[in-house]
Formats: structure tokens, C-alpha cells, sequence
């Protein structure tokens, strides 16, 4: 927007709400309706628009705050019919050939707009600290018959600082879906077309509402950032971070969520609408003989069940002999028994 | 990112800065040419905005002072109690304080140069505000007429004075800044609020030549130059 059009004050553009309460009957999406402060005309302002300019006069107005925040949606480049063709190649992929299309049933499949917080600013820090060194040195014993010199590795503090002026473009989910899979999207590249999502195609798309705030993101940004700016190997003692200029959008990128039916189960895929790859992916599992449950427990058991008797009298035979030695006397084995058992249950020696 | 915050109007040249609920007039200044050069010097110009900040000297000299008081006590009480795996905090090199501290005092009143133009290199910002904060150039301000080549302001005046601090801490010796005990006390206040002021660079080949710096930098470092010159 140019000054030297008709730049209208905050009391000016504030939003008249009357407007959207009109439109709110007969259209329910969120654009608001204002009226021009220079020549009354109905105006429509979107969510995250900054400057308008009247479609009447031609004035160029400047939006007053809350002007929300500007969101972007993604079209699907897959059609449903390969995003289901995807599904069933994963299946049938991921089980060997078990599972196909022929014995699951698609429960249901539907196109879900994920959103993504998009974090754009600059990011300013300094960092100071020491930088630890394994350095071998040849140390002098105190003790001059011993070798004369013997190496020993210590660790060296190098101090260091570090200043650091970086952009940051920076994405993470607004919601918790971790049954999709979906860790992040790469935004710098052009080669995605994002389109604005105003009011007007908000009810076109099914979309999945953010759950992290605007200023949790911030803090969890400047965390992460702060985080990576520290070299490997390093230790901080003192460090200063200042993220500026940033600006936050949401981005709503397409993704199939399909739900299918197994031997009395269900089972879901993720695909991505974008390039059509599966992202995430539950299939029936194949069952596995357990050779240890099934053979080698029993197994052991029953030795031990039919052996429990010999094993007794070779430790009663052993002890025996052991006492016998260390006494370097002999006594009858039935006397050392009852000598046993009665040391066993408390009695005198 | 790096959005215009000024803008300019195009009939009667003011300058009008976004602030958060309105559009309003800013004054911005530019360093007055002498006027032997006035006419031959201006046609080349162009005008690289940037916040200065205006910080009391004998303010961080007395804040240097406390530091290294407090550095010396707590190293001290250390050393004293003998606490083994408690690292002494580093003390900085007095003749390097005493440097720093005397030269601040000399100037009376710190101006740290915040570059305020549109930049893909950030790094750039950096660049030229330590070049500009460490030659500190005497020169007379004039009120822009907004003539000639002025590229736009992309940095708040909060945002300007939230990175005074980096760029002081980066005109200083490598010694001190590797001293991050003694740093992270030192907080630069501004003794009064940020001018915008059009600093004069002129294009030779693809760099940028400071006129009152006597640097330069690449032209590519600042968005719209070539645009300007073309």
C-alpha cells in the first residue's frame, strides 16, 4: 500500500461488524464486511489481509488488528481412485502378497486438509563457551623408579563465542495427528502452488483445525533454533537469542486418510495428496508360531520335572562329601543329615 | 519476511511508517552533503536506511565496571571456599577493559548504526553495523526530502533496539566476546528513542561504497539496488 492514497485512521477502517452480521445469514464463513470510510462502500476484508483497497473508489485502506492470520491450502494433485490404488499396492506389498483388495473392505476414504504452522523471521544470537579437546600429554610419574614418562589424555577448554544472523523458515504440525504420520513439510521449495484460503473456500475443503497456538509455536521455534545454533562438542555458558520480523501462516496440505476392514480389524493408510506416497500404514500382521512359547518352556519344565529327584540327591551327595572334607572327619550319613536339619531349623551347633 | 515498514508516497515524497494499528508519518533524516559537493555528489547516491541508537557511554562504562567488580567478588568467594568442580568465572583482560571503558568515555554517547534495509543476506546486517558502530563517522543530519534513490526501512524501531546489543557485542574484541560471564551483563539501554536516517552508499561496479564509512560492501547484499541502478 502507497501513502498518499486515502490511508484511513484506526478510527476510520475499524471494521464496521454490522456488515458481517448481514452477510453472517447468508453466507457463515468468516470474511468480514466493512464499509470504506471514503465513500460508504461494503468492502470484504479476509483473514490475514494487511491492506485492502475499495473495489468503489479505489482508496487503499489499512486493515486495524486483529487481522488474524493468513492461511494457504494446498490442492490435491491425486485423485481419489490412485490414492486407493496406492493404498492396495502398499497392502499388498507389506503382507507379501496375503492381503489385497480382494479379501479387505474399504471402509471409508476421505481428503483431510492437515494444518501446518509456517514460521518466516530472522533469527539474531550470540553464544559464548568453551569448546572441550581430548589433548594427549606425556606425564612425569612422582615416582622416579617407575617409566620415566607415560602418555594420559586430558580435556582442554578452548574458549570460543559464536555470532549468528540467520533467516528462518521454519514449519511444524498445528495439530496432533499421529495416526497420520505427518512430521513436517518442506515449504521453501516453489514447486508446491499454494493457494489463499479465504473465507469464501474455507467450507470447499475439509480441514483439520489447528490446535497450537500462534505463541507456543514461537516458543517452541526459538527453542529448536536456540538449540541447533550450539556447535557440536561445545558447552554454553552464556548465550542471547532474539527472533524478529517473523511472521506466522498456516498451511493446509491434502492428505487421504483410508480405513479398511481385515479378518475383523481395522487397519489404516495415509497418503499423501500431494505426490501420492503412502506416509503412513497399519496392515494385519502375519501370525507367527512362538518356538520358544510352543517348544523350548514346555520343554525345560519338563526336565526339570523329571529330573528334580536325581539333581536333590546330587546336592545332598556333594554337600556330604564337602563337610566331610573340611571336618576331616567321618560321620555317618544319616547322623549328618539330622545334623543338618536341625542347624537348618535353628538348633545349637 | 523482511517486510517494507516504511513507505513512501509518491506525489509529495513523506515517508509514512507501519506501525501496529495505523499508518503514520515518520520523520526520517539523512546525512546533509557538504555543499561545495552538494550537486555533483547527489545524482550517484543512494540512500541505505538504518535505525541509530544513541546509547550513553559513561552507562556501559559504569555497567563494564560492575561486571568485572562482580566477576572479581565471585571469582574471589571461589576460589576462597575452594568448592572443587566449581569452574572460576573468567575475568576479562584489564587492559582491554580499561581500553573499552576509556574509549566509551571519550565518546560521551555511543551510536550503534542498525541496518534497516531489505537484505537476502542477513549476515549483511551484522556486516555493516559493526563496520559502522566501531568507525563511529561525525556527520550533520538534514531532514530527507526523500529525492534521489532512498531505499525502504524492513526493521521496526523495537526491533532495532532489540539487536543493539548483538552489534555492539560484535565491534568488540574476539577476547571479550569469548567471554560470555562478562557479556551477558552488559545491556545497552537507548538514551533516547531511534532516528532512521538515509546513510549515502554509492554504486561502483556490483559494490556499494559508504560515503561516510569509506567501506564497502556488495550491492548484491541490499534488495532493490539493482533495480535503482538499472
Amino acid at each position: 500500500m502507497i501513502a498518499g492514497q486515502t490511508v484511513a485512521t484506526k478510527d476510520a477502517c475499524a471494521p464496521s461488524f454490522t456488515g458481517a452480521q448481514r452477510t453472517a445469514t447468508r453466507e457463515p464463513t468468516p470474511a468480514y464486511g466493512a464499509t470504506c470510510p471514503e465513500c460508504g462502500g461494503t468492502i470484504r476484508i479476509n483473514e490475514g489481509d494487511r491492506s485492502v483497497r475499495c473495489g468503489y473508489c479505489g482508496s487503499a485502506l489499512y486493515v486495524v488488528s486483529p487481522r488474524g492470520v493468513q492461511s494457504y491450502v494446498l490442492q490435491p494433485k491425486v485423485t481419489p481412485a490412485k490414492a486407493r490404488l496406492a493404498s492396495i499396492h502398499y497392502m499388498t506389498g507389506h503382507t507379501g502378497g496375503r492381503i489385497g483388495a480382494h479379501n479387505t473392505s474399504i471402509i471409508d476414504m476421505r481428503l483431510i486438509h492437515v494444518p501446518f504452522w509456517r514460521m518466516r523471521g530472522r533469527l539474531m544470537g550470540w553464544i559464548s563457551g568453551d569448546r572441550v579437546k581430548a589433548v594427549s600429554v606425556e606425564t612425569t610419574p612422582e615416582n622416579p623408579s617407575a617409566s620415566p614418562v607415560y602418555p594420559t589424555v586430558r580435556d582442554e577448554h578452548e574458549s570460543y563465542s559464536r555470532l549468528l544472523f540467520k533467516r528462518v523458515d521454519w514449519s511444524t504440525p498445528a495439530c496432533a495427528l499421529p495416526c497420520l504420520g505427518l512430521q513436517g513439510i518442506s515449504l521453501r521449495t516453489g514447486f508446491l502452488e499454494w493457494d489463499v484460503l479465504d473465507g469464501a473456500r474455507r467450507g470447499e475443503h475439509t480441514i483439520a483445525l489447528p490446535m497450537r497456538s500462534e505463541r507456543n509455536v514461537r516458543k517452541d521455534a526459538l527453542s529448536y533454533l536456540t538449540r541447533l545454533a550450539v556447535p557440536a562438542g561445545t558447552t554454553v555458558r552464556a548465550s542471547r537469542f532474539h527472533l524478529f520480523d517473523s511472521t506466522f501462516s498456516l498451511h493446509y496440505y491434502p492428505v487421504y486418510m483410508l480405513r479398511y476392514g481385515c479378518a475383523g480389524r481395522m487397519y489404516t493408510i495415509t497418503i499423501d495428496g500431494a505426490n501420492g506416497a503412502v506416509v503412513h500404514g497399519e496392515v494385519p500382521r502375519k501370525r507367527r508360531v512362538d518356538a520358544k512359547a510352543l517348544f523350548f518352556t514346555p520343554a525345560v519344565l519338563a526336565f526339570f520335572a523329571a529330573t528334580w529327584f536325581p539333581l536333590v540327591a546330587i546336592a545332598l551327595a556333594a554337600a556330604y562329601a564337602l563337610d566331610t572334607a573340611q571336618a576331616r572327619a567321618y560321620l555317618p550319613p544319616h547322623e549328618w543329615l539330622a545334623l543338618r536339619i536341625e542347624r537348618l531349623l535353628g538348633g545349637e551347633d | 519476511m523482511g517486510q517494507l515498514v516504511t513507505f513512501q508516497c509518491p506525489g509529495c515524497f513523506r515517508y509514512w511508517v507501519l506501525s501496529s494499528e495505523a499508518l503514520e508519518p515518520i520523520t526520517v533524516f539523512r546525512v546533509a552533503p557538504q555543499e561545495s559537493a552538494r550537486e555533483a555528489d547527489e545524482a550517484g547516491r543512494i540512500h541505505l536506511p538504518f535505525w541509530l541508537v544513541e546509547v550513553d557511554g559513561a552507562g556501559i562504562k559504569a555497567q563494564i565496571e560492575d561486571a568485572v567488580k562482580e566477576l572479581q567478588g565471585a571469582s574471589q568467594a571461589v576460589l576462597q571456599t575452594g568448592f572443587a568442580g566449581v569452574s572460576v568465572m573468567k575475568l576479562p583482560a584489564s587492559s582491554e577493559m580499561g581500553f573499552l571503558a576509556e574509549r566509551l568515555e571519550k565518546l560521551g554517547s555511543l551510536v550503534v548504526y542498525v541496518p534497516a534495509f531489505k537484505s537476502l543476506n542477513t549476515y549483511a546486517y551484522l556486516k555493516v553495523g559493526r563496520l559502522l558502530t566501531r568507525i563511529q563517522p561525525s556527520f550533520a543530519l538534514e531532514r530527507s526530502d526523500g529525492a534521489g534513490h532512498p531505499i525502504l526501512c524492513a526493521l521496526r524501531s523495537e526491533e532495532a533496539v532489540a539487536l543493539v546489543d548483538f552489534i555492539f557485542f560484535a565491534t568488540l574484541p574476539e577476547s571479550i566476546q569469548e567471554n560470555g560471564d562478562f557479556l551477558q551483563r552488559i545491556h545497552l539501554a537507548p538514551a533516547r528513542p531511534p532516528r532512521l536516517v538515509e546513510l549515502p552508499f554509492r554504486m561502483r561496479g556490483a559494490s556499494l561504497v559508504s560515503v561516510i564509512g569509506g567501506f564497502w560492501i556488495s550491492g548484491r547484499l541490499v534488495d532493490g539496488v539493482e533495480s535503482l541502478v538499472q
